[in-house]
């Protein structure tokens, strides 16, 4: 009997980016990069760890935009177009490193990095990674949920209490239809939440779902064991929080592992590096650099002078990283073993998408994590929600508070000076969505598909990125242009229901290029 | 200064009750092509909503409709956005704990109020204050609920049995690959039925202490100024979290 419990839970989530009206389009780069950098490498991490018969339990949320991404044969013949450069990229780069021995062993690294990936994502994985996940799951080593349907942020969508059943109820329909069993869990995006979200989760046959931190700690009552045990709300979901101290070290800039200087840096990349008649075939076809994937650099220091980059030597440094993150967590789970009467449990949430692409060593620190907790000690033992909540099925009963992961804890991040304009659009379009289902029951051919596809169209507005990116200005021209774009589809299809008179080939245009939830129907909003 | 100069200087400040009223959109309504290629400044229906920020701030939107707009600029009188606690209340229009009036620049549709306490229930009228001391509301707002920023001073515990329905017990764990294969529940079905039990005993009170300065500690950590800024190292969507040293 281990002394405590750790739950590893790593979110997947990107926005629904696929353009197939343009034959090259920059943001779904994203995917890309997320899939060679990040799915691709956990994907082998976990396989590993089955083939060598190590035992873990790992809680994994693919949002439903990125299963969505995963299963559309357009990006994943572009997926293998995007590779195929890239191969050809490091072939090249094999030839112009090849008198620079250290150079050289980095640019074999990228090489073999990604002819590996090519051959694994077309001929292992049939190009789709989403049944390769779902049989870690039948090997007992994953358990899968999922976020809401596009990553709304519920606390403020729910001015129109519709707009959250339909993030929610989408979420679990497709979740279903892809995975073949229904939904025990729920990311809520940002870790969103509001007091009577947990009612709507309930009514979709959900169990489960994660508060941050104070979502627990100023639940009310105040919890006995504070964040190291679940609550059940009064509708009986149960709410797990957020432990900040692995958090820390995992997420800080400061004091988190992925700074250290012998990892790779992230932004030395040849695509703003080398001279623009070698690169321009790799970049945007504008002529536009771009980061390509391929870095020779180690994070060496606050310098601009870079030393080249060690594999060797940044493995070593994963495995002393996931050895000093088990030690801290056996005296945390020491510690709060003695002023607790059952075992203490920390939930370790992460956005997926640092280990690989951010911090180029994450998933082979997650792969050393796993072995040392599963060979080193018995201490702390991995577990998942369902699995705790089978184990310990009487919890208390409390209100968590409103909160959420951004800045500060609450919805700051999504509503602010740079994005508030969003919100009455989204709240609008709910509710003339509503308005439409009632009308129209139960419609027919034309009708019921713009129906359907109204639906579609207002929930990739409600995609908590485009407000994130407005608020940190990265990408924020894209992200208003997304947002108005489905916004502005949504009120041309709402009028053309209507008015009665659907016009056909502009619907179907849409149906092709926003065809996420295929199986989606209208009616189950009711 | 001269008198002149005083005035011109604090004239700003001394807006006159019948002062400019606000611009109207004068022109007509966009043609239908128009409709899809920019969003609309107004969707022509009066609504005023309040959403939570956080424990001390709220933010305010409305619309009018053209008839309303035209109430308004007629009035010559400027518009408040009057806020109302009602916490724990049914509200009438008169019952508030308390509220307080902001002034505020109808053009600009949306508003922020700072708040000077936590956990509360708000509603919030827009409308104009009457010399008798009434007020007459042009559009009433919802009403919500801001976080509550600290921990909870309510320790009572009470304490639940949750068990999947047996439906759903039998299609858990998810191993093997039979569990595909198994027909899955319905939704809108009970997942789960509760139970009322009799919880653990109290820990002693030092012990209790203890933990809760910690946890306490490290929470604020999250909420106010501390120095675990995670939203700065965030992936999604995959833009760099910091900028080249």
């Amino acid at each position: 009997m281990p002394i405590g419990y750790l739950s590893l839970v790593l979110h997947c989530h990107l926005p629904y980016v696929r353009h197939p009206e343009h034959d090259y389009f920059l943001e779904e780069n994203w995917f890309y990069e997320a899939v060679t950098d990040t799915y691709l490498p956990l994907l082998e991490v976990f396989e590993g760890l089955v083939r060598d018969g190590i035992p873990f339990r790992l809680t994994l949320s693919l949002s439903p935009t990125l299963i969505s991404m995963m299963a559309d044969p357009l990006l994943q013949a572009r997926y293998l177009r995007h590779l195929d450069r890239l191969i050809d990229l490091s072939e090249k780069e094999l030839d112009r490193t090849s008198h620079q021995p250290d150079f050289y062993s980095v640019a074999r690294m990228y090489h073999d990095r990604f002819t590996r990936s090519r051959n694994r994502f077309q001929n292992r994985y049939a190009s789709n990674l989403l049944p390769a996940f779902r049989r870690l799951e039948e090997q007992g080593v994953l358990e899968i949920i999922t976020a809401a349907a596009t990553h709304g942020y519920l606390p403020l969508l729910s001015v129109r209490p519709f707009a959250v059943r339909t993030q929610i109820m989408a979420a679990a329909d497709y979740f279903q239809r892809s995975m073949g069993r229904s939904l025990e869990g729920l990311w809520l995006p940002e870790c969103g939440y509001y007091p009577g979200l947990d009612s709507v989760l309930r009514e979709a046959g959900i169990r489960y779902f994660f508060v941050e931190t104070h979502g627990l700690a100023y639940a009310q009552p105040r919890p006995r064991y504070g964040i190291y045990a679940p609550v059940y709300c009064p509708t009986g979901m149960a709410a797990f929080a957020r432990d900040i101290e692995s958090s820390k070290q995992v997420w800080s800039a400061e004091e988190g592992y992925p700074g250290d200087y012998d990892y790779r840096e992230y932004y030395r990349d040849i695509g703003f590096e080398l001279p623009m008649d070698y690169i321009r075939p790799y970049i945007h076809p504008d002529g536009i650099r771009i980061n390509t994937g391929i870095k020779y650099y180690r994070i060496t220091g606050q310098t601009n002078d870079k030393q080249v980059y060690h594999p060797l030597r940044a493995a070593e440094k994963t495995a002393e990283h996931a050895g000093n993150f088990l030690f801290n967590r056996q005296r945390q789970i020491e510690h709060l073993a003695s002023t607790m009467d059952r075992p203490p449990l920390l939930v370790a949430p992460y956005d997926a998408e640092l280990y690989g692409h951010w911090w180029f060593e994450g998933p082979e620190w997650i792969n050393m994590l796993i072995r040392k907790l599963a060979c080193d000690q018995d201490i702390v033992e991995l577990i998942t929600p369902s699995d705790y909540l089978e184990k310990f099925p009487v919890n208390q009963e409390a209100v968590p508070s409103a909160s959420s992961w951004g800045n500060k804890g609450y919805s700051d991040v999504w509503l602010n000076g740079r994005n508030d304009w969003v919100w009455r659009h989204l709240h609008k379009a709910a509710r003339r969505m509503e308005e439409l289902v009632r009308k129209h029951p139960n419609a027919n051919g034309a009708t019921r598909r713009a129906l359907n596809q109204a639906v579609r169209e207002l929930l990739l507005a409600q995609s908590s990125d485009w407000p994130f990116m407005m608020k940190t200005g990265q990408q924020s021209d894209y992200a208003v242009k997304r947002f108005k774009d489905h916004v502005l589809r949504f009120t041309r299809l709402a009028d053309e229901i209507e008015s009665g008179s659907v016009d056909e080939g502009w619907l179907k245009e849409m149906e092709e290029r926003d065809n996420l939830f295929p199986d989606l129907d209208y009616r189950r909003f009711r | 200064m001269t008198l002149t100069q005083l005035i011109r200087a604090l004239a700003p400040f001394l807006k006159e009750p019948d002062a400019p009223a606000p611009s109207l959109p004068t022109s007509p309504p966009p043609s239908r092509s128009k409709r899809y290629e920019d969003l609309p400044w107004s969707y022509g229906e009066t609504e005023l909503v309040l959403m939570p920020v956080d424990p001390f701030l709220i933010h305010a939107y409305w619309d009018f409709s053209p008839e309303d707009w035209q109430a308004v600029c007629a009035r010559r009188q400027p518009v408040v956005l009057r806020i109302y606690d009602v916490t724990m209340i049914e509200f009438n229009g008169t019952n508030a704990h308390h509220f307080f009036d902001l002034p505020v620049t109808l053009e600009t549709q949306n508003w922020y109020a700072r708040l000077w306490s936590a956990e509360k229930s708000l509603c919030a009228d827009l409308g104009w204050p009457l010399p008798d001391g009434s007020f007459e509301t042009l559009v009433r707002s919802n009403v919500i609920q801001t976080p509550r920023a600290g921990v909870s001073i309510f320790e009572e515990a009470r304490w639940l049995q949750v068990q999947p329905e047996p439906s759903r017990r039998s299609a858990r764990p998810i191993h093997g690959k039979a569990a595909l294969r198994k027909p899955t529940p319905k939704y809108g079905k009970e997942p789960i039925s509760l139970r009322r039990v009799v919880g653990p005993k109290d820990l002693p009170r030092e012990k209790q202490t203890a933990f809760w300065r910690r946890l306490e500690h490290q929470t604020a950590e999250i909420t106010g100024d501390g120095t675990a800024d995670f939203s700065s190292a965030r992936i999604r969507p995959i833009t760099p979290p910091k900028t080249p040293a």
